[in-house]
This record gives structure tokens, C-alpha cells and sequence, in this order.
């Protein structure tokens, strides 16, 4: 560990050269609300030597005293070209104006839009802003940055309307989903069927689905990484809109002008209030509903400090009358201090708290039970970037979570509770992360970034352990006291990207990752439901590993303003986890014995076209892939998982047909889930029970949609300050019964006969929304 | 609990549709036997049904097994079953003792397939009652009046105990198939005194009336039985939810690649006439 490190750092120092330099540092923010871009690129084209805005959007850049001519651009933003006279070190903080596109006048086209695609150093990776997701048609009207993800290739659905996804064969629980630096547990509002990310809040969205950071750790399979917007530095506005299924409002704008902004947000379905109005009682009393509120606020203290707080809440709820009532949600916090030690060094010092619950109560007579779960994690981490010189630029920084997991408490309420009390007892632990690497442009055609991260993770009191037999039996247990360590885990994670650039628009990028996982959740149906539990690794369940290698080809074409990349991966994970037949995963204190362990697999070949500004803008991806496990306890062969999708299309087309008229389409396609089906049957008590062969040996007819939407923009004058919206859109407009699941039962009319039948969800779904922005 | 939960989530879902399809299935054709047989400590001739796997389609009954020879024994004795009716079994009329395992012997073509079972005991129904319960009026739910099947009985201490009620009406059985029962374990009971429960409900009129007599099996089948039973339910009549976890074969307590349970459980029963 020593050694690769001290090889890493003199790499950088052998790389940096002793020349009279000077170095212009700062930040690139956007100057309608003076938020910070992330990734845009400060460049001298002669010299080919530029940086790129971190994850705060800083930057610095060393160059030879001189005059320069620096060229600063970002996705969406008109490049703007800088005179600066290095005689000196330079601070500054540069403005970029967000591309406005207009009819009748030329369109502009931002024309670096995808210059990331071909040089950028990192693979596998997508970034998606909110204005692009915004033209995807959206079911119920609500934009849904996880249903945008869905679309990229390698990353795959099962089940209609599901935001759970699959990247590259990894499950729903190796995505890494990070709010604001915050692991967010549960992003399913309504069992699945909208994510937690209410769009107005969100800035912008980045999927790591392979040459994983090393910042990045504790999830083998994607990094989902949402920043929530900052406010507006300049200006107050409010905006929302009122849809079908819920409405929104979001008031952003200076806490003190050009040095503070905030933003509060909020959304609500309002499902329970029409069921109010209806004749029938039951509805009457039914509950159901589920909100989100955000909130950012960031202050500049000084030149070199800046803090950030941000905060997340949201929850569903559903009950009928007081009888019944089942919530959850998820809350998460985050309080951040930038400083910037020197215009090399940037720091980063992050607090975090994320915890998701729920609870299911009822109240009838003599069976009254509340039962309550949760899981907290509180972190704290200190990230740095050192802009070693033009060439290298140095990331590096420490992580630690402390982690407590209720996996279930249920007991009887009221006086008369027949119902006795039911306790898996909690277990905590504490995991850390240490990260180092560097992107090193090593000469004008070949970048590469290397980097190691070393994850630790410690069983601790309070918890139980039980031991098991062979068997999986539990035979015994043993009780920690608080803090006292009982089992640790390491795992050094090797993080590794190429990049050669064969012409200004072509390159090929290769890259190499390990990631390890040491929790995961306890779910084992079609969809992931609230009430699954997460569960760490433990003296009983190994952590997970994987190792994925991915070369792919990248090539933009029009100027840049159309990317194009194919890709192909192979991912092996050891350890890997599926749970025995009948599985009973809640309130299960041997809840590891239920687990069987073995290995997966996945490769694959990715493609994706990509056009994300101007009138016309839309995305071909396609995905050929197989995901495999072997899990002996559960199978003697290798069988697909469910996810495994052989082939995957999604197109996404978006026309602004006038300067008030803008249209999309989208239409996905892919291979039914791999499903078990019976071979035979046998009865027992009058049931018809199936006999069963393979393991998902049987496939499930092929899914495929459409969607369409328009947008009817309110007319544009220079004195108006209302900016207004209609939106229509049409959910699988051709009204495909997309099969969820295929069951077979018993004919009630004849029970010695049987017959399938499947289930779909959703029909021809219509939704009307109107969006509005008004700015003082 | 984990039907309510069922339950609500189906509520859920926002509009779920079905439909029938036509679908071929992969058959295996290789025919496995399927037990099916119960023996407790009631006076009675304790039954052993023996049948065949068939496709999943199949249009008929299964076909039965006949010609076995089926011995039931416990840890001191043991009896041959004799054949009454093509697949069925019978032993004599005997009450064996609770607390003992019991192991059930079949030599059907040659082959011998074997189980054993713990016959766990019982405690009695102290008290039934049957009466009319309007949900509406005591829980505001807005559904029909029924009778409801209410019983006194004292939970056994120590967990594994699982229970299963058969209701009678005028010596007919109310229910048959392992969907209409119900079952429970311990787990959230365990040890406690289990008064005025519902253990099942009639249809007034076309169920029972007043003046029927009212007769209830209270069965301790044990968890392991449970367990299977929740497993034949999974894979049938509550299948079709939306977490439902995948296909899987439901487990048996039969040796050599038969399908099925035999169960030994502990037995007690009580009668009531329905008066309002």
C-alpha cells in the first residue's frame, strides 16, 4: 500500500518540470444564479493544457508566465474566450452565460457540447443536466431523473415503471445514490413509480457505470451522483407547476447578493384529496400520498471559504381510516466547508447524515401492532484536490461512516394486544474509506488517471451475531457491548482509465475497476418494496467484490454536437449473495441464514448516439448483454438473473417545432425478464401446486413502449417576467400490455384445470402539467 | 401480517389489469409421487392420499397411486393402512399418543419413499362462540355482517408451535382447500392465553343460520408444516403481488423425490350452536 503510494506520487513529481510558473485559480459559475459549474474545462487550446471545475467547480491551472488566450466552456453555456496576463498567480472567477436557443436567429449550438465524449479521461460514464431530462416525455407529467437513467445503455429495468435499475448487471442495491454527497436508501416514492428526486431541486445528474472514481466507494456496480441546485446568487425567483398527480414549488435567490443563495422545494401528490370526494367509503378513507421538501443554502465567508447546507426529507404514506397505516421515507443532511488552502489546493470537509424508516401500524381491537425499522448512517469526509500542474492533478481524501441498522422491531399496542413483541436486534458498524489519485496527461494523446482507494469495515456493538451449521441453522450467539469491534474487513480497490486520442474527434479509453460492498439489501421480488432491509457484511457474510474492465471507442461527429461511443465491459463479483426458496427476509433474526452465497458475472456491449443541444436533440442507445450467477445452494448451473435483458433499445427524440413548440418522443425495447415457470404440477389440500425446473430458465414476452409529450411555451418578451408552460404528455401512447408478471392459477370454476394469466400495470396514461418561473 | 400487507399493496397498486394468455410450457414427463397425509391424536381412521404429478395443464384430477403398501409408526408401535379407495389410504381406528415422532412408509413400484414428523401437542379449546359482527359498526369497515367463528385457547409455551382451524357446520366442512383455512404460528404469541379470537367467518344464510351446529378442529401442525404451507400458498393462491419473490419449489418432508407432507399434529376440537 506504502510503496503504490509513494509510486503514484513520484510519478507526479517526475511528470511536473521546474519552469517559472503561474497559476489562475477559481471558479466557473453560471451568471444568471452564480451557481458553480461542475466539469467545465478552462483550456489553452495552443498549448492543449487545461483543467477541468471539480465536483465544486474549482479549478486552477499552471501555466509558464505569458499572455494567454484561455477558452472556458460547459454543456449548455456559450464558450466564452479569456485574455489572461500570467505575470503573476490570478484569481478568478469566471461567468458563463447558459446557451439560449432562438428561432429566427441562427441556433446556436454549444459547439464543445461533447467534447467530454471524446476527452474526457473517465468511461462508462454519462452526465445528464435537468434541461435535457426535462424534454424526455414523463409519465404522470413528473420528471424523473431515474427514469432518464434508465434510458442509457447498461443500465436496465425490470418491471413497468420500476425506479429501481440495473447497471451492467449489477443489482438495485450496488447503485451508489448519492444526494448532495448523501447515500439516499430508498429512491421509490409509491412503489417505484416516481423516484424522490423532485426535478426542480435538482442541478444535474452523473452515472459512473464503470472506471468508478476512487472517490467514489461501498457500491460495486454505479455511482448515481445528484447535486441539488444552490439558488440563485442575483436574483429571487419562484417556480413550480401544478400536474396531474402532484404539484411543486421551489423560491430560490440571494441570502445576500453575489455571496449567499438558498433554495427551499417542495412537492405533494394529492391522490387522497380526490379520494375524499368519492362515493365509495373505503376510498373515502383511504390515505395515500407521499411529499418531498429540499433545501441548500450557501454562503461565501470570505474569499477562500464557503460553507453549504443541504437537506432532504420526504415520505409516503398510505392508511386506510386509523386502522391501518404504512410510511416511509428518507431524510438526508449535508454541511459543507470549501476552502481553499492555496490556488492549488482545494478542500472540501463534508458532515453527512442520511437515514431511511418506515413504519406499519395497526389499530383493530385486539390486534393493534406498530412495527418500525430503519437504517442511519452519520459520515464524515474530508476530500481535497491539488492541481500538481497542468498535467496532473492530485485527488485525495478520507471518509468514515458509522452505520446503525434496526432491521425490525414489532410489537402489540393498546391494552389489549394479543400480539406478543418481535425484535431482530440492531447491529452498527463502521466503515472507511482512504482514496488517492490522479489524472496525469502523460503527453498531448494519452491521459490517464490511477488511483487506489483502501475501504475498511468493522462489525461493532451493539449487536447479536449468530453463528450457523452448515446448515445455515443458527446454533448460537453472541451480544456486543457499544463500540466494541468484532470483526473488520478490508479491501485495497485499484481504480484505473486510459485515454488515447486518435484525432481531435476520436479516442479509445480502456479502464480497470475493484469495488467492494459491505452492506446490501434483503430483497427478493420483482420490485424492491419499502419495507426490504439492508444488511451489513458480517463474521458470516463476506463483503462483496467486483472487478470490471471496459474498452470502448468514442467518437463526436458535426462539430461536436453529436457523441458517439460504443463500449464493452466484463464484470466479475465474487461473494455474491442470493437468498435460499421461500426466503423470509422481515423480522428475521437469522436472517443470514436465509442468504446463499456464490459468484456472478456480466458482459456486454454498449452503444450510444447522443445530441443533447439544439432544435433538434434526442439519444439511440443499445445494449447486448448477459448477467449470470452460480450459486450453489440455489442452482448447480449458472442461470441468468432476472435483469438479465439480452437486448435493451432506447431512442429519445425532442423537436422544437417552434420557438413556443416543442415535441418528444421516446420508445424502449427489451428482452422479457429471464422468469421460472412450471413443468409440471402436483396437488395438495385442493391446491394446484407447480413443479418447477430451472431457475429463470423461461423468458417473459419482450417490453416495449412509447411515449409522447408536447410543451406549449408562454410567448417570450424582454418585459415579462412570467415565464409559463403547458405540458401534455401520453404514457405508453400505443397501450402495449407490457406483461408485469405471468402467474398461473387455478381455474375457481374448475379446480382440477389451470391457466396463466399476466398482469400489466399501466394503461394509456394521459397527464397535463403546467410549469411557471417568475423572477423579481 | 404478511397477507395485510399483501393486501394493501395490491390496494396500491395503482390500476393493475390481468388477462388470461395461452402459453407453452415446458413439460417434464416424468410422473413423481405426491403424498398427501395427516395423523393426529383424535380417535379416527387417519387418512394417507397418494397421487401422480401431471403436466401443468393437465385437464383432470391427478391420477391416484394405487397399490402401495402404506405403514404409519411411531416409536412403539405401528399400523398398515389399508386401501378404502383408489389412492386412498386408511389406518384403523386408533388415537395415538402426543410428544412421539411418527414415520410414514411408502413402498409404491418398487421404490420406498419415507417421512417422519413430531407430533406436537395441543392444548384444548376452552371456549367457542359463533356470532353476527357487523365490521362496519365495529371497525368502520363498510362491508357485510357475517358470523364470526371465536375461540378461547391457551397458546403453548415455547416457540414452534403453528395452528390451523377446520369449521364444520352440521358435520359438513366449511372449507377444503389449504386457501381457505387459516394458519399461524407462535411467533408473535407465543405462551400467551388467546382469547375471543376470529378463526373464521360464515356467510349467514348460505353458511349457517341459527340453530347450526358449529364444530371446530383446532390443529397444532408445527412450523415446519407452516412453512410448507406458506410455501404451496406462495406459489398459488397469494401469488401475483408485486414483490412477489421468485417461483421456487415448494419444500416436502418426503425422502427419494416425492412430493407432498405428512404431518402428525396434536388435535382438539369443540362445538357450539349458533343462537343470535
Amino acid at each position: 500500500m506504502k510503496r503504490l503510494l509513494l509510486a503514484l506520487l513520484t510519478m507526479c513529481w517526475i511528470a511536473g518540470t521546474a519552469q517559472q510558473k503561474h497559476t489562475i485559480s477559481g471558479s466557473v459559475k453560471d451568471a444568471t444564479t452564480g451557481e458553480e459549474l461542475i466539469g467545465a474545462s478552462v483550456y489553452h487550446m495552443p498549448s492543449s493544457s487545461g483543467a477541468t471545475t471539480n465536483v465544486y467547480g474549482f479549478y486552477s491551472l499552471s501555466l509558464p508566465s505569458g499572455k494567454y488566450e484561455l477558452t472556458v466552456s460547459y454543456i449548455g453555456y456559450d464558450t466564452r474566450k479569456l485574455q489572461v496576463d500570467l505575470a503573476e498567480d490570478v484569481k478568478m472567477d469566471i461567468e458563463l452565460t447558459p446557451t439560449s436557443v432562438e428561432i429566427g436567429t441562427a441556433v446556436i449550438e454549444g459547439e464543445n457540447d461533447a467534447v467530454e465524449n471524446v476527452e474526457g479521461v473517465e468511461m462508462s460514464k454519462v452526465k445528464m443536466s435537468m434541461e435535457a431530462i426535462k424534454k424526455i416525455p414523463a409519465f404522470m407529467g413528473e420528471v424523473d431523473v431515474i427514469k432518464a437513467i434508465q434510458m442509457l445503455p447498461g443500465v436496465q429495468t425490470v418491471g413497468e415503471g420500476n425506479s429501481g435499475f440495473y447497471v451492467r448487471g449489477g443489482a438495485v442495491d450496488q447503485n451508489l445514490i448519492l444526494l448532495d454527497e448523501a447515500a439516499v436508501y430508498n429512491a421509490s416514492h409509491l412503489l417505484g413509480f416516481f423516484s424522490v428526486f423532485n426535478s426542480d431541486a435538482i442541478r444535474d445528474v452523473q452515472l459512473y457505470k464503470g472506471g468508478i472514481p476512487s472517490r467514489y466507494g461501498g457500491r460495486l456496480s454505479s455511482v448515481l451522483d445528484i447535486r441539488m441546485r444552490e439558488g440563485n446568487m442575483k436574483t429571487y425567483c419562484a417556480e413550480g407547476g401544478v400536474g396531474t398527480v402532484a404539484s411543486r414549488l421551489t423560491l430560490t435567490g440571494p441570502i445576500v447578493k453575489d455571496k449567499g443563495a438558498f433554495l427551499v422545494s417542495g412537492r405533494r401528490t394529492y391522490a387522497d384529496v380526490f379520494l375524499k370526494l368519492s362515493n365509495n367509503e373505503a376510498q373515502r378513507n383511504t390515505k395515500l400520498f407521499f411529499y418531498d421538501f429540499n433545501a441548500k443554502a450557501n454562503y461565501k465567508l470570505g474569499e477562500n471559504d464557503r460553507v453549504y447546507l443541504s437537506g432532504y426529507f420526504g415520505r409516503d404514506v398510505f392508511g386506510f381510516s386509523d386502522l391501518f397505516r404504512i410510511e416511509w421515507g428518507n431524510a438526508t443532511g449535508t454541511a459543507r466547508w470549501n476552502h481553499v488552502y492555496s490556488n492549488k489546493l482545494f478542500s472540501n470537509l463534508t458532515f453527512i447524515y442520511s437515514n431511511f424508516d418506515y413504519s406499519l401500524s395497526q389499530d383493530v381491537s385486539d390486534f393493534g401492532f406498530l412495527w418500525e425499522s430503519n437504517i442511519e448512517d452519520i459520515s464524515l469526509k474530508y476530500d481535497f484536490t491539488y492541481y500538481l500542474n497542468p498535467n496532473n492533478t492530485l485527488e485525495f481524501g478520507a471518509i468514515a461512516t458509522k452505520r446503525k441498522v434496526n432491521p425490525g422491531f414489532a410489537r402489540g399496542t393498546g391494552e389489549n394486544s394479543v400480539i406478543g413483541e418481535i425484535r431482530v436486534p440492531e447491529n452498527n458498524a463502521l466503515e472507511t474509506g482512504l482514496y488517492v489519485s490522479n489524472e496525469h496527461s502523460i503527453t498531448d494523446w494519452l491521459t490517464a488517471v490511477y488511483g487506489l482507494r483502501w475501504s475498511t469495515f468493522s462489525n461493532m456493538g451493539q449487536a447479536t451475531q449468530w453463528s450457523y451449521d452448515a446448515a445455515y441453522n443458527p446454533v448460537d450467539s453472541t451480544v456486543y457491548d457499544s463500540w466494541d469491534i468484532y470483526n473488520t474487513y478490508n479491501n485495497l480497490e485499484p481504480r484505473l482509465g486510459m485515454n488515447i486520442r486518435l484525432s481531435k474527434n476520436q479516442s479509445i479509453k480502456a479502464s480497470y475497476n475493484r469495488t467492494a460492498q459491505y452492506i446490501q439489501l434483503a430483497s427478493n421480488g420483482t420490485s424492491s418494496s419499502p419495507l426490504d432491509i439492508w444488511f451489513p457484511s458480517s463474521p458470516n457474510v463476506k463483503p462483496q467484490r467486483a472487478d470490471q474492465v471496459a474498452l470502448g471507442y468514442f467518437q463526436n461527429f458535426m462539430d461536436n454536437t453529436i457523441e458517439g461511443s460504443v463500449e464493452v465491459y466484463y464484470k466479475k463479483m465474487d461473494n455474491a449473495i442470493d437468498f435460499k426458496n421461500h426466503a423470509e427476509l422481515l423480522l428475521n433474526q437469522h436472517l443470514e441464514g436465509e442468504l446463499r452465497f456464490g459468484e456472478a458475472r456480466s458482459y456486454g456491449l454498449e452503444f450510444m448516439v447522443r445530441k443533447q443541444q439544439g432544435r433538434v436533440s434526442g439519444l439511440v442507445s443499445y445494449t447486448l448483454a448477459r448477467t449470470e450467477k452460480l450459486i450453489p445452494d440455489v442452482s448447480p448451473d449458472w442461470y441468468p438473473t432476472k435483469y438479465d435483458k439480452t437486448h435493451d433499445i432506447s431512442c429519445l427524440l425532442s423537436v422544437q417545432i417552434t420557438d413556443r413548440l416543442t415535441a418528444g418522443v421516446n420508445w424502449v425495447y427489451s428482452t422479457g425478464a429471464a422468469v421460472t415457470m412450471p413443468t409440471g404440477r402436483f396437488e395438495y389440500m385442493g391446491e394446484l401446486v407447480p413443479v418447477y425446473s430451472d431457475r429463470n430458465a423461461a423468458r417473459m414476452p419482450a417490453y416495449h413502449r412509447g411515449d409522447i409529450s408536447i410543451a406549449w411555451a408562454s410567448k417570450q418578451k424582454p418585459e415579462r417576467k412570467w415565464e409559463g408552460e403547458l405540458i401534455l404528455s401520453v404514457y405508453n401512447v400505443y397501450y402495449r400490455k407490457n406483461p408485469y408478471a405471468i402467474n398461473f392459477r387455478q381455474d375457481p370454476d374448475n379446480p382440477n384445470e389451470a391457466y396463466a394469466e399476466m398482469t400489466y400495470l399501466l394503461p394509456i396514461l394521459p397527464a397535463i402539467t403546467y410549469n411557471f418561473k417568475i423572477c423579481k | 401480517m404478511r397477507r395485510l400487507i399483501a393486501f394493501s399493496f395490491a390496494l396500491v397498486a395503482l390500476q393493475s389489469c390481468t388477462e388470461r394468455i395461452d402459453i407453452e410450457l415446458n413439460d417434464d414427463n416424468t410422473q413423481r409421487l405426491v403424498v398427501e397425509g395427516w395423523i393426529s391424536d383424535q380417535e379416527r381412521r387417519h387418512e394417507v392420499e397418494l397421487s401422480l404429478t401431471t403436466s401443468y395443464f393437465y385437464e383432470q384430477e391427478a391420477p391416484r397411486a394405487t397399490g402401495a403398501v402404506v405403514t404409519i409408526s411411531n416409536e412403539e408401535e405401528s399400523w398398515t393402512l389399508t386401501e378404502d379407495e383408489p389412492g386412498i389410504y386408511r389406518t384403523p381406528l386408533i388415537a395415538p399418543p402426543a410428544a412421539q415422532w411418527y414415520t410414514l412408509e411408502v413402498q409404491y413400484q418398487g421404490e420406498t419413499y419415507t417421512a417422519t414428523s413430531w407430533m406436537r401437542p395441543v392444548a384444548p379449546i376452552d371456549s367457542l362462540y359463533v356470532r353476527n359482527f357487523d365490521p362496519y359498526e365495529e371497525y368502520g369497515i363498510p362491508d357485510d355482517p357475517y358470523y364470526s367463528v371465536r375461540l378461547w385457547t391457551q397458546e403453548l409455551a415455547g416457540q414452534g408451535d403453528a395452528y390451523m382451524w377446520k369449521t364444520f357446520v352440521n358435520n359438513d366442512p366449511v372449507r377444503d382447500t389449504l386457501r381457505e383455512l387459516s394458519f399461524v404460528t407462535d411467533g408473535l404469541y407465543d405462551g400467551v392465553y388467546v382469547a375471543d379470537i376470529e378463526i373464521d367467518y360464515l356467510d349467514i344464510e348460505t353458511e349457517a343460520q341459527i340453530g347450526d351446529t358449529v364444530f371446530v378442529e383446532q390443529w397444532n401442525i408445527g412450523t415446519e408444516a407452516y412453512d410448507i404451507f406458506v410455501g404451496i400458498m406462495n406459489e398459488t393462491a397469494w401469488n401475483g403481488g408485486l414483490f412477489d419473490s421468485p417461483p421456487a419449489n415448494v419444500q416436502t418432508n418426503m425422502s427419494n423425490g416425492a412430493l407432498g407432507y405428512f404431518g402428525a399434529a396434536g388435535l382438539s376440537v369443540k362445538q357450539t350452536i349458533i343462537t343470535e
